[in-house]
């Protein structure tokens, strides 16, 4: 009997196991439908599945976490790399799933899913046309053609090694090599044909494309790394090409590292470096001085008000936060995303 | 009798022990009891807790033994199926098969448990982790599991707990065997085996393969929709050998050679976020290991023993979907460690006895991703068992067990670890023990913390950790013997490293975080109705949290750290009878979060197995047959976020010898 009662608590113990219960899924807001917001890409951490899309609501300045799960139930996917809008549909691109989620831009409904293939890494995305986008693979040496209305992809451009930005400008998509940065070319592709029809000679490990207000593509050139010496770093550049010639025209030191360039209707380009957010304006080629100072990850040009968007990653596993400043740089708002707030994506009322 | 091997070969020593603990005898070499009984906590000489033989209820810490007899008896292909069951353990598995598998003790990661083989670090210098994906239960003769802090006795990495993975010995005449396997995930496995030898001489060899498609079903769920997937790309082929020879010449002198070799290709697929997702990755590794022990009865109350381990290790990691500086990742690996040991054992009295001992080690990295790296590791140690003679006639006995060690390192500098722990007799009939330990435990950064060539941080410290604990133990006869157990632990350890990063592509190591894990084990276990039958229940909560803040206003300070449940409990039962044996488990795991702010989860589940063997004969069985079933229920489950685990499967196993 007395050895009964020293096996009842041992017992009760075991009894209370399993009595830890799952937690609760916090309830996350789903978006009524606006005209203008801002959509933030939160890459979430490689492998963990945990990406997510915020929606930063310009009507009512209200901020939407989790929106793609929100509405549509299912997760977004691992490492959202980007976002682009075409028309009423927006196409985040996940990484590491090697897929393009399409949503409504209206109703942030799921509308359709772009699978990319196995073993491709989706990266940026950008538009020949209405239907055809072409999207850079970045652990290949090749863009993905996808048609956007069948959600398929139709097949592949050679380009060079590591593709990362993309832009469209005179008719030709202009794709720049990053090597993962032992690159040092951007690749020209005709939209007609479909094919790499030129390659040119930019500076070390080039990352992001954009185009001006006067067409003028921006290559940023994030300077390559040494790891036995750090003094051996080449400094971040942006080199200029005129897409009429495809010559490089101009180059604009930066220094440090930068990754990719936001650059506003009024030509004033806003640039990530290593310690500070540069102010380039596009229409001098010139580096005008520092917007702000501190590290940000991703930077973007609201289109109608200039506002500029500032990215913080913060440790890059909790969550990250967007910072709004006036294009004379006053401090408009700050607002928690989610983890490793990467892109933005800007929903004007042209869209409807 | 099976003879105990690394009892028997490395402590010649004769070990009184206290009185009080029914059933237990100190002879060398007797501390197993016979393992065709179903026994799963044999009771229980263990040389894990203390690096002596001791009787399990007398140590300072809690000890688990897994034995060759229960692990015959267990569905499942490694050894980490074996052990995962027991108190504290948490599992990460990455798949099905051979898939890369970890191990965790009390809610701290995999790099802070330390595993051992015949006593002899198997944690790797480079990364810090054990893969359980490597090791198979093949040449295993049972597993001791202490939990908690143990650097005072083995230096780097045993802050969570040790397991110490203890092999088989020749046994004496001449035998072989064989068996081969039969999935219904499509995998197969072959084995052979031989010994032969005398009281003096033995020699042991076997080998096995295991391989497998990896192409089991899964149920996706994209958050709406169920759709049953198959897994691609993880295929495995693993084959494992091992040599060994044991030699007792005249003269109180016994030694032993153990050789293994291991090869595993393994198909490395990644996470699977979408039904189109699955990668190409492939992971081939294969170590050598040579491991060897001397010991000599030098004289009365005085051994001296000698152990040597060197190590091989050849690693590449491929992936041709990846295009890395023009052309496909392809990073390699290689590794030479060797470690020398050498120890005395003395015994100055009946009441005062332990060990003392130096350890060296250098360690060799060469890799794609590392600049050439190689450590040189200078420990001394000191552990002693005092049996406190009490002035009055006192009902209960008392055991002090204090221990230090120094480890000094060639890249990180020196740590002292100390411990004191105790064992207090309270009851004698039936058996009722209280065990209480406190030291300090260390992790040693690794070489890739150090050395890679993308961000490593050669300014790490070690990162460092206090951790007490206190159970009682009760042993003693209901219908047979059962043992009931139950522990408070707690462990604080500060200079955590995470790696941060230092600009949008590369990160870099730091000391930053603080970590604590408090929790309860509970465990009991009864063997019944003359031996046939047997049940061990076990509980565990545990609250590991982070308790830092590594920046103003840091959202994952107070947060539980990622895939370490709160709360696990685990049944096995068994029951023989003539050549008949039918085991069963059921295993439930607690939701565990994902992200380091807490906002996502895996939710919790159950998994049952079950295994009917049928043996003719025993020791070894002239013919068996085992039939398994894998998560007989069919749940949906995953480990670690994204990658998937099997559903119900079924295997058979043909087993002969002579």
């Amino acid at each position: 009997m007395r050895h009964s009662m020293m096996v009842l608590p041992l017992l009760a113990a075991c009894a209370l196991a399993g009595c830890v219960r799952d937690p609760v899924s916090a309830l996350v807001e789903v978006p009524v439908p606006s005209s203008r917001g801002v959509y933030v890409v939160d890459q979430g951490n490689f492998g963990r599945g945990n990406a997510s899309l915020s929606y930063y609501d310009l009507a009512t300045f209200h901020v939407y976490n989790d929106v793609f799960t929100a509405v549509n139930g299912k997760q977004l996917g691992d490492v959202a790399q980007s976002m682009a809008i075409r028309g009423a549909s927006g196409y985040i691109v996940v990484n590491n799933s090697a897929k393009i989620e399409v949503i409504d831009i209206g109703t942030n409904v799921n509308t359709g899913t772009i699978q990319t293939g196995a073993g491709t890494s989706p990266n940026v995305m950008a538009f020949a046309d209405d239907s055809v986008a072409l999207v850079t693979d970045l652990y290949s040496g090749s863009l993905i053609v996808v048609n956007v209305h069948t959600k398929r992809v139709t097949g592949s451009v050679a380009v060079g090694a590591n593709p990362a930005g993309i832009a469209i400008a005179g008719g030709k998509a202009y794709v720049a090599n990053s090597g993962f940065g032992s690159g040092n070319t951007v690749s020209v592709v005709s939209l007609g044909t479909l094919t790499t029809t030129r390659t040119i000679s930019v500076a070390d490990n080039p990352n992001g494309v954009e185009v001006t207000p006067s067409g003028k593509v921006y290559v940023v050139c994030t300077g390559a790394y040494d790891f036995t010496d750090p003094s051996k770093d080449t400094p971040a550049r942006i080199v200029v090409i005129d897409p009429a010639s495809d010559a490089v025209v101009d180059s604009i030191y930066i220094g440090g590292h930068a990754m990719d360039i936001a650059i506003g209707a009024d030509g004033i380009g806003y640039i990530a470096g290593s310690a500070a957010v540069y102010r380039v304006d596009t229409r001098a080629d010139v580096l005008t001085g520092t917007f702000r100072t501190g590290v940000y990850y991703a930077t973007g040009v609201e289109p109608s008000s200039g506002d500029v968007y500032l990215a913080d990653a913060g440790d890059f596993v909790g969550p990250g936060t967007v910072s709004v400043y006036a294009p004379d740089g006053e401090l408009r708002t700050t607002f928690g995303v989610g983890i490793i707030p990467g892109a933005f994506a800007f929903k004007t009322n042209s869209e409807f | 009798m099976r003879t105990f091997p690394l009892v028997a070969l490395l402590v010649p020593l004769s070990v009184p022990l206290a009185s009080g603990v029914s059933g237990t005898t100190g002879a060398p070499g007797e501390g197993i009891p016979d393992t065709a009984a179903p026994t799963y906590s044999v009771g229980e000489i263990v040389v894990t807790a203390t690096r002596r033989e001791i009787a399990a209820a007398l140590a300072p810490s809690a000890v688990t033994v897994v034995s060759r007899a229960a692990i015959d008896a267990m569905p499942g292909m490694l050894l980490a199926d074996d052990i995962s069951w027991t108190p504290g353990l948490s599992l990460r598995s990455y798949g099905s098969g051979a898939s890369v598998q970890t191990i965790s003790m009390r809610g701290m990661s995999p790099e802070h448990t330390l595993v051992l083989i015949d006593g002899q670090r198997y944690n790797s210098f480079e990364n810090g982790l054990a893969d359980f994906g490597m090791l198979t239960p093949a040449s295993v003769d049972h597993v001791e599991l202490l939990r908690g802090g143990s650097s005072a006795l083995y230096g780097a990495d045993a802050v969570g707990g040790v397991i110490n993975v203890i092999t088989r010995s020749p046994g004496t005449g001449l035998h072989g065997g064989g068996s081969v396997t039969e999935g219904t995930a499509h995998e197969g496995g072959a084995s052979l085996w031989m010994e032969g030898g005398s009281e003096d001489v033995g020699v042991r060899a076997s080998i096995s393969h295991d391989e497998g498609r990896g192409d089991y079903l899964f149920d996706f769920s994209d958050g709406n929709t169920v759709t049953t997937l198959r897994r691609s790309g993880e295929d495995y082929s693993v084959l494992t050998g091992d040599l060994r020879a044991d030699w007792k010449p005249a003269g109180g002198v016994k030694a032993y050679a153990d050789f293994s070799y291991d090869n595993a290709d393994r198909g490395s697929p990644g996470v699977v976020t979408d039904p189109g997702s699955q990668g190409t990755a492939r992971l081939w590794d294969r170590l050598e290991y040579l491991r060897t022990g001397i010991s000599w009865n030098a004289a009365p109350g005085l051994a001296l023993r000698l152990n040597a381990m060197g190590h091989y290790g050849f690693e590449h990691y491929d992936d041709p979907g990846q295009l890395l500086n023009g052309s496909t990742l392809h990073s390699i690996y290689t590794n030479r460690d060797y470690i020398l040991t050498p120890e005395a054992l003395f015994e100055v009295s009946p009441l005062l006895k332990g060990l003392a001992g130096v350890e060296y080690a250098q360690a060799s990295l060469k890799s794609s991703d590392t600049y050439d790296a190689l450590r040189v590791q200078q420990s001394a140690y000191l552990s002693t068992q005092h049996d406190v003679e009490l002035p009055w006639s006192a009902p209960f006995d008392v055991l002090f067990y204090p221990s230090i060690r120094y480890d000094r390192y060639s890249d990180t500098g020196g740590d002292v670890s100390p411990m004191l722990g105790m064992n207090v007799g309270i009851l004698r009939s039936p058996s009722l023990r209280l065990r209480a330990s406190y030291g300090k435990s260390f992790r040693a950064p690794v070489l890739n913390d150090l050395y890679w060539i993308e961000g490593g941080n050669p300014a790490l410290r070690p990162e460092r950790a206090l951790a007490f604990d206190c159970g009682l133990r009760a042993d003693f006869d209901i219908g047979g013997p059962f043992r009931a157990e139950i522990t408070w632990f707690s462990i604080r350890s500060t200079d955590r490293i995470v790696w941060l990063p230092v600009s949008g592509t590369f990160w870099s190591p730091r000391n930053i975080a603080a970590v604590r894990s408090e929790g309860w084990e509970a465990e009991t276990e009864w063997t019944g109705l003359g031996g046939a039958l047997h049940v061990a229940l076990n509980a565990t909560w545990t609250d590991v949290t982070k308790t830092s803040a590594d920046y103003a206003g840091d959202p994952t300070q107070g947060k539980r750290l990622i895939y370490e449940p709160p709360e696990t409990f685990n049944a096995v039962a068994d029951a023989g009878a003539g050549p008949v044996r039918l085991f069963f488990r059921h295993s439930w795991t607690a939701y565990r979060y994902t992200t380091e702010v807490n906002d996502r989860f895996l939710p919790s589940y159950s998994l049952e197995s079950f295994a009917l063997r049928y043996a003719l004969g025993e020791n070894p069985p002239r013919a068996a047959l085992k039939a398994e079933v894998g998560n007989l229920l069919n749940t949906t489950y995953q480990v670690v976020a994204l990658y998937p685990m099997p559903l119900r499967s079924f295997r058979l196993t043909l087993e002969a010898g002579l």
